[in-house]
Formats: structure tokens, C-alpha cells, sequence
């Protein structure tokens, strides 16, 4: 375990981040004038291929970066806290430790392209960008960016806006409140929150979910054939612009809210009139259901240049 | 919580054993209740029932632990969550085999569960 509770630790790191062209190495097994507890750090350990780089964090900020190393530098600015680093093969924890629990910690921390990132915290903002590797983000309170992920990118906060872009695999997001905003998921995407607006945009998976208790869900793309697109909120409205072709079976199911599209809808025989309504479009290959049980149900072209009242 | 899902549970239930059987008279002093069917949706109350009543009282339990802002946005949350489920069991007491508003209860009180489940599980709040 490297421990840099000081000053004294910080510079010395700086020192080795400074002069050396090769192999950085934090210092390990080391604790340093713990009284002090405030300061800053700047230190980087070599990690193996398929790094795994673990931050706990209660309050504060931390963002992660990318660089062309093989190396993970970790950065920070502490205030009554102290930063524990454990290196066990390819896998980097960085832990604050706060005094009486009023500490705070700002990290910047930089890794090899694909690192496997795992965050969590109580009050902390994550910023995890150009890394693209698999994402894991838990906390209480606080926003969450995640730009370009590879594999699993799951975000979880009970307290906070996320945004997510360029996600190369499935994404779950996971908000009790909060905004979420999530631009290109190229695999599965699964957005769950209770109070939260939803605007998804440019989603090339086919799987796509989107539920809300309160809140609207707004949703603007392709429709892609054989796809499953379920987007369902209590009392929002439910907004879908379709970008291309429309091939789906639509099921639209509302309770006092109403419906309202630009697409020729065919009830097929057996429909019953009700606030539930099942109709083709194209080939039907697709499969799209929306709900809201007292919102506004909008199936739009997108561009067809009507908007939603 | 301005409204539990326990208490509408409890409410709904009570009320499915209410009516008493005619035909022939019970023996004085014996009540005989009839075995009434709840309804599809009055099921799904009482199923979900016993394990919210545990996660909010163990919510209660850790209250004082938490960060207050953190307990307030749950509560906020549980409270839209309340709602929506009063809304969607009031309309499957005029509807009951509504297919939609019976899986849109089921999802409610699912996202409830979620909520609860996080909610215990949060770490201690900063002293």
C-alpha cells in the first residue's frame, strides 16, 4: 500500500513525474507525516495490459483521462483527507481516507486507453472522458460524464444529472434523480430513474429501454429492423422522432394521456378502441412500446417538421 | 412518506374480505367472511407488500445515518413513486384486468423496490 499523506510525498512525486522520460513508480509501503493533511499529489504507477483503476471518493471531484502510456498518474488536491494507492498486479485502487469525515479530495487521474474504470463516492462529481474502456460509477450525489466506453458501461447515481456519449457497448443507467442525457450507445441501452428527464440521441443498438416515474423521455433516432424499443413514463410524455425508414409494430398504451403521430396508423382487426392501440407501419419488423399512463404519447418523422406542444 | 404502499395495500386487502355470505344463517355469534377472489391487481399489492414494509423500515432505521439531502431526494422520490402507484391502483379498482395498468403497477412497485433496495444499502453519511 502507498500512502501520500503530505506535502513532503507530493513533491517527491512531482520530482519523479518531472525528470523521468521512463517508468514512474510510486512509492510503496510508505507513510509520511500523517498529521498534515492537506496538500496535493502527483504520483504514477506502470500498470500491465487490461489495467483495472478502482476510486473511492466521499467528497470531491474525479476526473479520468487517457493518455499513450502504460502508466496510471494520479493527481490530486487534498484537504483534510489522506489518499491511499494499492497496486495488486493490474489493478490500481486509490482510496481518500477523510478526516471526520470533512475531507475533500479533487483527483485528475490519467491511464492507458481501455482501463476499466470503477468510481464510486458519496458527494462527488465524475468526469471519465477519452478512456474507452469498461465504465462503473456509483454515487450518492453528484453528476456523472462519461464520454466513449467500451463494453459494460454502468452508471449508477442517486442524486444528479448524467450525460453519456459514445458508448461502443450497452449502457444501464440508473438515476433516482436527476437528468440524463446519453448521445451514440452503439449495444444495449437501459435507462431506469424515478424523477428525470430522458433525452436520448443518435442510438445505434437495436435494444433500447427507457423508464421514468416522473418525467419525459425524449428519444431521436433510427429505428433499426428487428429492434426492441420500449420507452415508458407515468407522467411525462413519451417522444419518439424516428430518423429513416419507420418498419415497426407499434404498441401505444396510455391511460388519460393521448396519442399523436405523423404515421398512418391501421388499427388491425380485433383493436379494440381503448386508450390502447397496436398498428404497423412498414414491414413491422421492429418492435416499439411506448406508455404513459396520464402523459402525451408523440411518434414523429423527424423529418416530418412537426414538433410536440 | 406522505403515502405508504403498505397502508394502500392494507386497505385494498381489508376490503376483499369484507362482504359476509348470505344463504343460511350463521349460528349466532359467528361471523362467516366469504372467500372472495382479490383481483388480479389486489394480488400484486399483497405480494409486494411485506418486503417494502421491511426496506422502509429499515430506511426508517438508518435515517439518522444518512446524509440528510440524500434522505430527502429519496424521500422526494418515494413520494412521486406513492403517487403514481395511488393513481395507477385507483384505476384498476374501476378497470382491474386493464393488461397495461396491471404491468404498470408491477413496474411501480418494481422501481419502488429499486429505490428502497438503494436506499439501504447507501453508506453512512460523514460525521
Amino acid at each position: 500500500m502507498t500512502r501520500f499523506p503530505t506535502l513532503r510525498a507530493a513533491v517527491t512525486a512531482l520530482a519523479l513525474v518531472s525528470v523521468s522520460a521512463g517508468p514512474l513508480h510510486a512509492q510503496r509501503g510508505r507513510d509520511r507525516d500523517r498529521d498534515r493533511d492537506q496538500g496535493s499529489l502527483d504520483t504514477a504507477l506502470t500498470v500491465r495490459a487490461a489495467a483495472r483503476l478502482s476510486v473511492s471518493n466521499q467528497n470531491g471531484t474525479v476526473t479520468v483521462r487517457s493518455w499513450g502510456r502504460n502508466q496510471i498518474r494520479v493527481q490530486a488536491e487534498y484537504d483534510q483527507a489522506r489518499i491511499e494507492i494499492d497496486e495488486s498486479g493490474s489493478r490500481v485502487s486509490v482510496r481518500a481516507v477523510h478526516r471526520r469525515g470533512h475531507g475533500e479530495v479533487d483527483y485528475t487521474i490519467t491511464v492507458p486507453s481501455g482501463t476499466a474504470i470503477d468510481v464510486n463516492g458519496l458527494s462527488t462529481d465524475i468526469d471519465v472522458s477519452g478512456v474507452c474502456g469498461e465504465v462503473t460509477t456509483s454515487v450518492v450525489s453528484g453528476d456523472i460524464t462519461v464520454q466513449c466506453t467500451e463494453g459494460l458501461a454502468q452508471i449508477q447515481t442517486v442524486s444528479g444529472d448524467v450525460a453519456v456519449s459514445d458508448a461502443r457497448g450497452d449502457l444501464d443507467v440508473g438515476t433516482t434523480s436527476g437528468d440524463i442525457q446519453v448521445r451514440g450507445v452503439r449495444g444495449r441501452a437501459n435507462i431506469h430513474a424515478v424523477s428525470a428527464d430522458v433525452d436520448l440521441a443518435d442510438i445505434q443498438g437495436n435494444d433500447v429501454t427507457a423508464e421514468v416515474v416522473s418525467g419525459d423521455i425524449l428519444y431521436v433516432g433510427p429505428i433499426r429492423d428487428n429492434g426492441r424499443y420500449t420507452f415508458k413514463s407515468h407522467s411525462g410524455d413519451v417522444t419518439v422522432r424516428v430518423v429513416g425508414t419507420l418498419n415497426a409494430t407499434v404498441n401505444v398504451s396510455t391511460f388519460s394521456g393521448e396519442f399523436d403521430t405523423d404515421y398512418e396508423v391501421r388499427l388491425e382487426p380485433g383493436t379494440r378502441i381503448s386508450r390502447e392501440w397496436q398498428f404497423r407501419a412498414g414491414t413491422g419488423s421492429a418492435r416499439i412500446r411506448l406508455e404513459s399512463f396520464s402523459g402525451t404519447i408523440y411518434l414523429r418523422s423527424a423529418g416530418g417538421g412537426r414538433r410536440e406542444e | 412518506m406522505a403515502l405508504s404502499a403498505g397502508a394502500v395495500s392494507l386497505a385494498l386487502l381489508d376490503r376483499t374480505t369484507g362482504p359476509q355470505v348470505g344463504g343460511a344463517a350463521p349460528a349466532p355469534g359467528l361471523v362467516v367472511r366469504a372467500a372472495v377472489e382479490p383481483e388480479g391487481y389486489q394480488m400484486t399489492v399483497a405480494s409486494y407488500d411485506s418486503v417494502i414494509r421491511g426496506l422502509e423500515q429499515a430506511l426508517h432505521q438508518r435515517r439518522g445515518q444518512l446524509d440528510t439531502a440524500t434522505v430527502g431526494v429519496v424521500e422526494q422520490s418515494l413520494r412521486v413513486i406513492d403517487a403514481a402507484l395511488a393513481q395507477a391502483m385507483a384505476a384498476l379498482a374501476n378497470d382491474p384486468n386493464n393488461r397495461y395498468l396491471n404491468s404498470h403497477l408491477r413496474r411501480t412497485f418494481d422501481r419502488k423496490l429499486d429505490v428502497l433496495r438503494r436506499a439501504a444499502s447507501l453508506p453512512v453519511a460523514s460525521s
